[in-house]
């Protein structure tokens, strides 16, 4: 059987009615936008400005362990650790060895995306759990082996002194424009994923979730996106790593501690589990509310975690999951648009011969 | 998690050997323990128990709270530990886990991560971040044999693991209810057809493991302390052993938790206990990659590739 | 061996039972081959060795020339031999046309990183994949749900949903499983139809089927297994008047009784 590789108009453009069930909008975006906008327009006190900076570089991080839970569907607790790899290759490249920074940043993310990909590769046959249990010892292993080769990664103490940032005159790593580049790095770390979803690998993923069976009997092989998301979180937590390291001015273990990896996951789950929005809306919340409970604040890590039980016992979707029903319903309440597609006719295809005469259909 | 085993910086003489196969066992007793607690769980609901290693913490932090404020004597404390985790597991089980029944499997595992983190957050607020120590049973008194010593709290460990383990043994093999709950791990709807209560069998599966999980914590308390971010270091470990010796086996259990424990001794003698934990953890790495199932194991823990990813 | 598909002693043991038994047939390019057999006689047992959803325990599978034996399922499927399920698994997440879709899409070459880094070109491929699914349900007359639920159609669409998007798939060699159960009068005829549709597009149908009539009036070739093991094959009119046949189906006693 041949299908028509025919005189297709590239310049079709399907009406997106026909094919909707699974893009992504791309609308809350816009509004990201507008609100990281709004924000510093608002709130311009040093303190204010560094939180949101550090909301930023957390939706990037927490959006690689995004990425592989709702591209693979697997529980990644090595966000910290790939966060390290990068940081500390830049750091190290940058401090010690002089490199230029955008020399040093490529191939701290090169290395790091090489080992994510490894660790999904050789990880990937297993069940969600016991991967989660393997990428916690290789955040541990990752640790140990930082802390240990104190001649190279300075121990303890960490590498101080990274380097500020320099783009002709303007020092872009310092507090007042460094917001801007978080955010503008978090902003296409979520368009980059968006993108992904809105493409037929939209489909894929959603067809492979659903009956990873029928999928690859339709030719589609279920490991490939379960490499393929972990290298995409290794991408994502080298790039938050180097954020990290930059605005700190310093790489210290702790900075990348197990301690990371357990953040993002309550920042994911809080922010909902199975939606890349769950990333940026769970960073926020939870570095939000030591604020909000600033009486409260030894009472942190409790409020974090029953906040977490909380979630997953009676809000599985997260605070994303909730604003997209608000969202959903909303639309209800709208007048129903007209669903009938129709193909457009340039470039039409020839019929094909009917074979089906005297069909009951 | 060095134990106070004597180091030294020049060749192991037979007697540092001694002390660091001691050391080992010890060790090794605790984690078995913590791998038993993984095997019942695992084979009661196919569900990793992230929290087990919190559980010997806790197990240690409410020995010494019923000693040092509550001035309890230690064989009721430990007692008493054991008895409170294992009514937090129950209570996990009954509650979250009950609750949350119908979402996805990960979301259970998420919630016995959450769970652990609770049990920190707990520790934290109580006692701060630094580790506290229960007294030694007997004493510290250290144990003379061989031109060696060991710590005296070291038996205690091991005895209390031993005894565990072969009460454990005893009530699956002999009692009626042990057998009714390997019976739900083999086959759940085969066994509820027979009239057992698989909802009874799976909470006592949970208390269970936080009981022994709370002993091993109790008796390990005078030598490693209690505190904050030692639950899921314990849990690693734990796990470790339970993959090398297989889940989901008693025997498995033991034979896993005495291979980690003597090689990081060993390794923590000859080296240092970083150098012991990266080995260890890589050690981990490997099986999971090669042979998932362990030594003795039984059950398959691969996915094919067609087992629907989380929805 | 000249056959397209060529299944050359194929075995399948569980514990100590041989769901399948050694058995061996040629599937030839375009044509329609029945698999027939009582209960239990391994017939989708072979399917799954064939898509290697369970691997054979002995013998190969060969496939235009080239050994696919123990080759991962997805690539069988790339390499040209789909199947369907007795029970349609449509997805219930995507439409009608976003299933067809799906299939089209595992032959496209857009992958994760051109993606992102050429959006115009995916985008491009997108409408192309999507007009491509639209004319393969036009052509089989399903174009008018083209946006419904799949789980919302009735069975026999449902089915041929199944068909339609195996067949998205380019393959040439067509694996059908029991598409006629739970099927009555005129669901059969379409049934025909989609099958013949199949067969205008040069791809070789086989099909399991316990509706006898159907399989005898129909297909150019019949196989018949029972319990694992091949006992007769040949043109339809061949095995209808087989004893082997009949004793398979309705047993020695009854039919001697008859």
């Amino acid at each position: 059987m041949r299908l028509r590789l025919d005189a297709i108009n590239p310049f079709i453009r399907p009406n997106r009615a026909a094919a909707g069930t699974t893009s992504p909008s791309l609308a809350p975006l816009a509004l990201l936008v507008l609100a990281v906008v709004a924000f510093r327009m608002f709130f311009a006190s040093s303190a204010e400005v560094s939180l949101g900076t550090t909301v930023g570089i957390y939706t990037v991080l927490a959006l690689g362990l995004s990425v592989v839970a709702s591209f693979g569907g697997q529980l990644s607790l090595a966000q910290g650790a790939f966060g390290a790899i990068a940081g500390y290759t830049f750091a190290i490249l940058t401090v010690r060895y002089r490199w230029p920074s955008p020399a040093a940043i490529t191939l701290g993310l090169v290395l790091t995306t090489a080992v994510a990909w490894a660790l999904g590769h050789f990880l990937q046959r297993l069940r969600a759990f016991y991967m989660a249990m393997g990428t916690l010892a290789f955040a541990e292993i990752v640790t140990v082996l930082i802390t240990s080769q104190t001649s190279l990664t300075g121990g303890f103490s960490g590498i101080p002194g990274v380097p500020l940032w320099r783009i002709g005159d303007v020092d872009i790593s310092s507090l007042r424009n460094l917001y801007w580049v978080v955010w503008a790095v978090a902003a296409l770390s979520m368009l980059a994923a968006l993108l992904v979803l809105r493409s037929r690998a939209g489909r894929e993923l959603n067809a492979l979730k659903t009956d990873p069976l029928a999928a690859s009997l339709l030719g589609h092989d279920p490991a490939y996106w379960k490499r393929g998301a972990f290298a995409l979180s290794g991408v994502y937590g080298g790039v938050g790593g180097v954020l990290l390291a930059v605005s700190t001015t310093a790489v210290t273990p702790d900075l990348y501690s197990n301690d990371l990896g357990i953040l993002l996951f309550v920042m994911l789950v809080v922010g909902g589990w199975y939606s890349l929005w769950g990333a940026p809306l769970g960073a926020l919340v939870v570095t939000g509310l030591p604020i909000w409970l600033q009486a409260y604040q030894g009472y942190a890590d409790l409020i974090y975690t029953l906040l977490v039980l909380l979630v997953l016992v009676v809000l599985p979707r997260g605070v994303a999951g909730l604003a997209a029903d608000v969202v959903q319903a909303a639309r209800q309440l709208l007048p129903a648009r007209s669903n009938a597609w129709q193909p457009s006719s340039a470039g039409a295809v020839e019929a094909e011969p009917e074979p089906m005469a005297g069909t009951t259909r | 998690m060095t134990l106070t085993a004597v180091q030294l910086f020049s060749p192991p003489s037979e007697a540092q050997l001694l002390q660091f196969v001691f050391s080992g066992l010890t060790q090794g007793a605790v984690l078995a323990l913590v791998a038993l607690g993984f095997s019942m769980i695992y084979a009661s609901m196919k569900l990793l128990n992230f929290a087990q290693g919190h559980y010997v913490v806790l197990g240690g932090l409410v020995t010494w709270w019923s000693t040092e404020r509550l001035h309890i004597p230690i064989a009721v404390a430990v007692l008493l530990a054991g008895l409170v985790v294992a009514a937090v597991a129950v209570a996990t089980r009954q509650f979250l886990l009950r609750y949350a029944r119908n979402q996805s499997h990960l979301n259970a595992g998420m919630i016995t991560l959450g769970t652990g983190l609770l049990i920190d957050a707990v520790i934290l607020l109580q006692i701060g971040s630094d580790p506290v120590y229960v007294r030694s049973f007997l004493g510290d008194q250290p144990v003379r044999l061989l031109d060696a010593t060991f710590a005296r709290q070291g038996v205690w460990v091991i005895a209390m693991a031993a005894l565990v383990m072969i009460l454990l043994r005893v009530f699956y093999a002999r009692t009626l209810i042990g057998q009714a709950m390997r019976a739900c791990s083999m086959n759940a709807e085969a066994a509820s057809l027979m009239g057992v209560n698989v909802g009874l069998m799976i909470a006592l599966s949970w208390g269970l493991s936080g009981f022994i999980g709370g002993l091993g914590g109790a008796t390990v308390a005078p030598l490693v302390g209690a505190g904050y971010g030692q639950g899921l270091f314990f849990a690693l470990k734990g796990f470790t052993a339970a993959t090398v010796g297989g889940l989901g086996s008693q025997n498995g259990a033991i034979v896993g938790g005495l291979v980690v424990g003597l090689l990081s001794a060993l390794i923590t003698g000859f080296a240092d206990s970083q150098a012991a934990d990266l080995v260890t953890f890589a050690i981990l790495l490997i099986l999971l990659v090669v042979r998932p199932r362990g030594l003795l194991g039984q059950i398959e823990v691969g996915v094919t590739a067609y087992e629907p990813l989380v929805t | 061996m000249s056959a397209l598909l060529n299944l050359d002693a194929v075995t399948r043991r569980f514990g100590g039972v041989a769901a399948v038994n050694r058995v061996s047939l040629g599937v030839e390019h375009g044509e329609l081959l029945a698999i027939i057999g009582p209960n239990g006689a391994g017939k989708t047992t072979l399917f799954n060795i064939i898509c290697n959803l369970t691997p054979a325990s002995e013998g190969r599978v060969l496939f235009a020339g080239k050994d696919i034996t123990g080759w991962a399922p997805h690539r069988v499927v790339r390499a040209g031999i789909a199947r369907t399920f007795q029970t349609p698994r449509p997805f219930t997440g995507l439409n009608v046309l976003e299933n067809v879709m799906v299939a089209l899409d595992s032959m496209s070459d857009v992958t994760l990183a051109s993606a992102v880094l050429r959006p115009i070109h995916a985008r491009r491929d997108n409408a192309r994949t999507e007009r491509k699914a639209w004319d393969l349900l036009e052509a089989a007359n399903l174009g008018e749900h083209a946006q419904r639920q799949p789980q919302s159609l009735p069975l026999g669409l449902q089915r041929k949903l199944e068909v339609v998007r195996a067949l998205a798939t380019g393959p040439k060699v067509l694996l059908l499983d029991e598409p006629g159960a739970g099927l009555g009068g005129s669901e059969l005829d379409a049934l025909v139809e989609t099958i013949r549709f199949a067969l205008d597009r040069d791809v070789a149908v086989v099909w399991i089927e316990h509706q006898l009539d159907l399989v005898m009036r129909t297909a150019g070739r019949v196989h018949v297994l029972d319990r694992g093991s091949t006992i007769c094959e040949g043109p339809p009119s061949l095995v209808q008047s087989d004893e082997r046949v009949r004793v398979a189906y309705i047993g020695r006693r009854a039919l001697a009784a008859s």
